[in-house]
């Protein structure tokens, strides 16, 4: 839960001490005063944490002549906030895709977009699945489509994970076979979450 | 000095409360993340595929009694290894192959057979059973064959395989021959039967 910013208009007050004139002791009382201002997005606000421009490397995967070759993608954690209590509104949106698209990895040397996956175009497929932090919603995602989801759990921050923060889980496509539909090179997707109000 | 030491004291504690005010992002009703996702695809390796430590199976002599059958009873096998390569103790191809098996000079009306060495009239079908290690988690693949030119799904040995690796170990594969049975008092095998076996082993 973000703080809200706290200005320290803190007028402290003291009792100035007396000279210390032998005293075995000294007494002081202070006091503290403070004034909360609301953010200035307003008092219902929404944040994102924990997915900063992250790049995932997931290595290399050989393929196989005949046979399709699954491969596994390592789940994603990050908190979705709010201020207030509520749902958040969520797009997972994949940069040069339109809404609605297949989401993908795309080769990075035939570009070419189709939306028939795998089998024609150049590309590896993905299937995303927002889980909230209680796995009460699991939700299958559509590019580029809002819907809304509960905020994290309290005290979720960056680096926070299972039971807390929201998972998402990114399950590919197997990797058709080479001498069908051969994929070879690089593959890459930019995916970008936003969260909102409803 | 009194005095200082409080107004350290006050300064420290507005320091402490101006914290959240330092937070990276101001609240908003819309915020954004970011990843990227990266992979590299490398086209199958086609391995080259050897077959190790495959051997004559020689069955023995039995000898008939009169007004009795011979009912499958002699029964030989031999293990061996396929071959892809290894990367570390790990084949280099997981699978699956595609493994042959062929009579030479052809079968007996299709089947495997044993033919007669000295009398071509003499002849005994035979059932190979071809049995390998596992692919995964699967169950071994292989299976019984009977039919000249039968091909079966096998899975390539494990690095330490060896020509002296025995009982299935290291993935070893194991071929088992079994002559069908011979009626009583029938002498359609008898004297000295043979038969050659090619297999080929490929990857796809």
């Amino acid at each position: 839960m973000r703080l809200s910013p706290i200005h320290p208009l803190a007028a402290l007050l003291f009792t100035a001490a007396s000279p210390a004139l032998g005293e075995p002791q000294s007494t002081g009382s202070f006091k503290v005063e403070l004034t909360v201002a609301a953010p200035s997005g307003g008092a219902d606000y929404v944040e994102i944490l924990g997915l900063d421009n992250e790049r995932i490397d997931l290595g290399t995967i050989q393929s196989s002549q005949s046979a399709s070759t699954p491969w596994a993608i390592p789940d994603l954690f990050f908190c979705l906030k709010r201020s207030t209590p509520g749902t958040v509104r969520v797009m997972v949106a994949q940069a040069g895709t339109n809404p609605n698209e297949p989401f993908r990895l795309q080769s990075a040397t035939n570009p070419a977009i189709s939306t028939n996956l795998p089998g024609y175009a150049d590309a590896l497929g993905l299937s995303l699945y927002l889980h909230s932090a209680d796995n009460g919603d699991n939700d299958y995602l559509t590019n580029g489509v809002a819907f809304d989801q509960v905020n994290s759990a309290p005290g979720c921050d960056a680096n926070s994970g299972l039971g807390i923060a929201h998972r998402l889980s990114i399950q590919p496509a197997d990797i058709p076979a080479f001498a069908s539909f051969p994929r070879q090179g690089l593959y890459s997707g930019l995916f970008t979450i936003t969260v909102s109000l409803p | 000095m009194k005095m200082n030491t409080r107004f350290s004291a006050a300064a420290l504690l507005c320091a402490c409360m101006s914290v959240p005010a330092l937070a990276d992002t101001v609240p908003a009703t819309q915020s954004t993340g970011q990843f990227e996702l990266i992979v590299r695809v490398v086209p199958p390796v086609t391995p080259a595929v050897t077959i190790i430590g495959l051997d004559d199976i020689p069955l023995g002599t039995f000898q008939r009694v009169a007004g009795e059958a011979l009912e499958n009873q002699i029964i030989g096998h031999d293990d061996f290894c396929i071959n892809t390569g290894w990367t570390g103790s790990t084949a280099t191809y997981p699978g699956p192959l595609s493994m042959t098996v062929y009579q030479v000079g052809g079968g007996v009306s299709g089947r495997y057979a044993l033919r007669g060495r000295s009398d071509p009239s003499k002849s005994l079908p035979v059932t190979l059973t071809i049995v390998g290690g596992r692919i995964g988690a699967e169950s071994r693949p292989g299976g019984a064959i009977t039919t000249d030119g039968s091909t079966l799904q096998m899975a390539p040995s494990f690095a330490s395989c060896t020509a002296a690796s025995t009982n299935l170990t290291f993935n070893a594969a194991r071929i088992t021959v079994t002559p069908d049975g011979v009626p009583a008092d029938s002498d359609m095998a008898d004297g000295a039967l043979s038969a050659i076996f090619a297999i080929v082993v490929s990857a796809p």
